[in-house]
């Protein structure tokens, strides 16, 4: 009586942990459609564009209104301290990128998570500024941060060695003259 | 004779070829002046490479004083490609971008735009690389 809970018990557990491991897989994302990460940039405009003088930030970092507020001609004027200009064909091209892959506009999974720690009433321009941003980034040392290979919290791909494919999981975190680290 | 010829052609070809991609300096120096007088002098322009200006930002901040190394964005912490156009083929290879880029940084390094012969001289600096 007892083997014939025990067996069925091991073959439930057997299939339950063999089904986890498809939780993060295609599969998973084929049935559930959500996909982990914040997308990928796929426009070569943006990349080109907006991945010149910086890392090319994902449209899924941050929501629709957000990008439309930056894309304003007074807020390009003074873009982080460089003034910039588009052609207006540019700029339209660009900000349809953006909003139609923003935070809100996409099933990435933690693009999301992005969207959903703001209120409706903020629209930050820098994605450091975010809810989610800071609880993830808040127990770093400064010292970390700070030294010369990072210098801000804004140069992802310094610690995020897939950023720029859309993945800031903390597998692939590696902190410069630190290594690892997960919160 | 026939060999000679043949050499002359092909040597007037390859000629041509290698100035395909030139761009006409003089005639962007002078899409810029309009009908004010310059001198290129890219000593001037290595001299204001330098120098530092607002909130002591200077040329060689982010693309340092050796223009075949890669710089750094000071902010970004980017890596700039090397401005020499002899590393770089992309460098001084269309009058579109070194109209914006000179925009662009002029006013995040000055404040303000550069003059005529501040453009010309920082594009006859790069040139000498």
């Amino acid at each position: 009586m007892f083997k014939k809970y025990l067996s069925a018990g091991v073959v439930f557990l057997g299939i339950f942990y063999f089904l986890q491991s498809f939780a993060d897989s295609s599969l998973w994302e084929y049935f559930s459609g959500n996909k982990s990460g914040v997308g990928e940039v796929k426009n070569s405009l943006y990349k080109e564009e907006c991945g010149e003088c910086h890392f090319a930030f994902q449209a899924g970092l941050l929501p629709a209104r957000s990008w439309q507020k930056m894309m304003q001609d007074n807020e390009l004027e003074n873009h982080f301290e460089e003034s910039l200009e588009y052609e207006l064909d540019t700029k339209k091209q660009l900000l349809d990128y953006l909003v139609n892959n923003s935070a809100g506009n996409n099933n990435y999974r933690r693009s999301r998570k992005f969207n959903d720690s703001l209120r409706m009433n903020e629209t930050p321009l820098r994605i450091t500024e975010t809810r989610y941003f800071i609880r993830k980034h808040n127990e770093i040392p400064k010292r970390f941060i700070q030294q010369e290979t990072v210098g801000n919290l804004a140069n992802c791909e310094a610690c995020h060695t897939k950023a720029s494919r859309g993945n800031y999981d903390d597998d692939y975190v590696n902190i410069p003259n630190v290594g690892k680290w997960e919160d | 004779m026939k060999k000679f010829i043949l050499a002359m052609m092909v040597s007037l070809i390859f000629s041509l070829h290698s100035h395909a991609n030139q761009l006409d300096f003089q005639k962007l120096y002078e899409s810029w002046a309009g009908s004010s007088l310059f001198s290129p002098d890219a000593s001037l322009g290595k001299k204001m490479w330098d120098q530092k200006f607002y909130k002591g930002r200077s040329c060689s901040s982010c693309h340092t004083n050796n223009l075949n190394d890669s710089g750094l964005h000071v902010k970004t912490k980017k890596i700039i490609k090397p401005l020499s156009p002899t590393k770089n083929a992309k460098r001084l290879s269309s009058t579109k971008k070194i109209n914006k880029w000179l925009k662009r940084n002029c006013k995040f390094t000055f404040n303000r735009e550069c003059t005529l012969d501040e453009k010309i001289n920082f594009i006859e600096y790069i040139k000498t690389y």
